[in-house]
């Protein structure tokens, strides 16, 4: 990003889809590779980029993220992955799932990373009743599709604990 | 998520009656959910099957595949007292059976026409040779753009000629953005073609001035460059313009070799900097010293004289306790000496045993350095004042170096030694161009203590006086108690309120 930090005073606003408008750094928002290659195909700067599936407190959270990203030198990592595991540490569900899929739309690697990870991590080492209890994933199966399916990938599960 | 056999009926009932929520999980697009189950153990993705229709074969997409032989156990149930044999009680390790055979299984399932992420970290033996052909075929078919082969030996005494050999089709594949190989052999036969390769780490593989050549001059886009257990060449020279990072780890060559665990404690060692060298291999390094400055054609000798005897003409002198074996490969010999030329470079990490003899030829756009390799010194004064001289020489070579981590090698830190090292930096003036410019932090690992009549004392109050644009210091001390001698606080309040040139350095003692 060597190239954007000459271009720093350069700002852009985005947009979220409840209307709130964010003005931010160029080299803040090439963060976020969907924004990056909006400018590189020269959608002109001076206008209003509208992200109708990010509300305005995601968007914020967001923008956070990136600026911390974008500020940090390279030789500061150890500082950025403190940020990082703070960053998400007592985020709601709800505003985690806000913030995954914001990450995914606007492809912002580190955050979509750091927020799929805490969710596997939820999921990790938990019976599946749990899980699906925690993120109210609705059952679907029959008690027989489920003892079926559970037989099916029992090869998984030879030899381990 | 643990595939137990909970609560089939009478949950599955009583969630029913809950009240519920939105399902915002199960309504992620496949790509997000694929990226989630990325971040989970194999056995766990499959597992997610159970959940719903919706997670039905799902991970069989995933793009990114990691197998790992041993498993960490850390349930959190689990209140066993730490004992000294905790460490193989909580690894377990699956049968080869099972993981060959989990492998197998699981690629044979895999359903993705790209596998991005394809790691193996296991145990090999010369019998799974045509198993891991065919893992790595894998790889070449679906793609893969980033390959981890993590060999473990059998034991210490597996020979290390029947270590897996790299498959040829591995070298030409232009598709690999990052390679991890470790304990395995490579044989380049004809060109090797790694055109988008940013990333390569390679681990405890013997390489050649050669090899090492070959590798950095067929992979243009190289960014980073790790070796870690290195052994068998004496030159690295980098002239690749992208390559910016290159981490050194445990100097493994030539002639001692420990046992693995030995090894592996050695990785971060440096609290052993104290031990005495042996007198005879001091007189030998002191008279290469003066030798290879002149070779050193003005660049910097960061030499090393581990206690160890690396010079084989001293391998009968050294005795450390240690058993010795012949290195790796038996007769081979090693290359003395490691000479590291890499113009383009901004962060350089050493760590661990540094190779006999290493100089730093030109590292002109170093921004970051990180020493927290064993350059040794005993006990006597000559070292001392030497090792002093090699540190200074380091900083006028760091001509742009912003940020610089130090390990307890350089400096005596008792009240200890001549007037002349005690004084060292502060007796007379001495210029370097990254302390009027550039040198932001400075970070000493593991200064257990020191005084304020030290040597170390003198370095942070010469960085203090000279350093024009410092922000930090960080002294890292093991233990911040009333354990610490008196000298400590004494010299520690001295330097917290010691004139400084730059007015935001700030001087902090860490844990």
């Amino acid at each position: 990003m060597a190239s954007s930090i000459e271009n720093n005073n350069e700002k852009l606003t985005l947009k979220s889809s409840d209307g709130e408008e964010f003005l931010v750094e160029k080299h803040v928002a090439l963060q976020s590779t969907l924004l990056q290659n909006m400018l590189d195909s020269d959608c002109s700067s001076a206008d209003v980029i509208p992200l109708p599936k990010i509300d305005a407190r995601t968007l914020a959270l967001v923008l956070g993220y990136c600026k911390k990203h974008a500020d940090a030198s390279s030789s500061k990592q150890g500082e950025l992955n403190s940020f990082d595991s703070e960053f998400l540490k007592d985020m709601d569900m709800g505003a985690l799932f806000n913030l995954v899929l914001a990450a995914n739309f606007m492809e912002i690697k580190g955050l979509l990373d750091i927020a799929a990870q805490k969710i596997a991590d939820t999921i990790k080492d938990k019976p599946h009743q749990e899980v699906r209890e925690i993120f109210h994933v609705e059952n679907d199966y029959t008690p027989e599709e489920e003892a079926a399916v559970r037989e099916e990938n029992r090869w998984a599960f030879e030899g381990f604990p | 998520m643990r595939t137990t056999s909970d609560g089939r009926n009478g949950n599955r009932c009583s969630s029913r009656r809950r009240k519920p929520g939105v399902d915002r999980l199960s309504k992620l697009p496949d790509s997000v959910l694929l990226h989630i189950l990325s971040f989970l153990p194999i056995e766990d993705a499959i597992g997610t099957e159970v959940l719903s229709k919706r997670w039905k074969s799902l991970w069989t997409y995933s793009p990114s595949l990691i197998f790992r032989q041993y498993f960490y156990d850390d349930d959190p149930e689990d209140e066993r007292p730490i004992s000294h044999d905790t460490y193989t009680e909580e690894w377990i390790v699956l049968e080869d059976r099972n993981f060959v055979a989990f492998v197998d299984k699981t690629l044979l399932l895999s359903n993705c026409s790209k596998v991005d992420k394809l790691e193996f970290d296991f145990e090999y033996k010369p019998c799974l040779a045509s198993k891991v052909d065919l893992w790595t075929r894998f790889a070449a078919v679906k793609g893969t753009e980033e390959l981890h082969l993590l060999f473990h030996d059998e034991n210490i005494y597996a020979d290390k000629n029947r270590r897996y050999e790299l498959p040829q089709h591995l070298f030409t594949n232009s598709l690999f953005r990052e390679l991890n190989f470790r304990k395995c052999r490579l044989n380049p036969k004809g060109n090797i073609g790694w055109k988008s390769l940013k990333k390569l780490s390679i681990g405890e593989v013997r390489l050649s001035n050669e090899l090492l050549e070959k590798i950095l001059s067929s992979s243009p886009v190289l960014e980073m460059l790790e070796l870690y257990w290195y052994e068998g060449f004496s030159r690295l020279h980098v002239n690749n313009a992208s390559l910016k990072k290159l981490i050194l780890i445990s100097y493994r060559g030539p002639t001692p070799t420990y046992e693995e665990d030995e090894a592996e404690a050695e990785h971060d060692n440096e609290e052993a900097d104290a031990e005495p060298d042996n007198e005879e291999d001091e007189a030998e390094a002191d008279g290469a010293h003066g030798a290879e400055e002149d070779a050193a054609d003005g660049g910097n000798a960061l030499e090393e004289d581990l206690a160890d005897g690396e010079n084989p003409a001293e391998e009968d002198e050294a005795d450390d306790g240690h058993g010795f074996e012949e290195g790796e490969g038996g007769g081979e010999q090693d290359p003395e000496g490691l000479e590291i030329s890499a113009p383009h470079l901004q962060s350089l990490e050493i760590s661990g045993r540094l190779a006999w003899n290493c100089q730093l030829i030109n590292v002109s756009s170093l921004v970051d350095a990180k020493l927290a390799c064993n350059l040794k010194s005993d006990e006597r004064e000559e070292d001392a004042i030497r090792i002093q001289n090699e540190l200074g020489g380091l900083l006028s070579s760091f001509a742009h170096v912003k940020s610089l981590a130090v390990g307890t090698w350089a400096m005596r830190k008792d009240e200890l030694g001549s007037y002349e090292l005690r004084h060292y930096w502060t007796s007379q003036k001495r210029i370097f161009k990254c302390l009027s410019l550039h040198l932001k932090k400075v970070v000493f690992a593991n200064s257990s203590w020191f005084g304020y009549e030290s040597n170390f004392f003198s370095f942070v109050q010469f960085l203090l006086k000279n350093a024009k644009v410092l922000q930090k210091v960080i002294i890292h001390t093991s233990m911040l108690d009333d354990a610490m001698p008196k000298e400590f606080y004494v010299a520690a309040n001295k330097l917290l309120t010691f004139p400084r040139s730059s007015p935001d350095a700030v001087v902090m003692f860490c844990n």
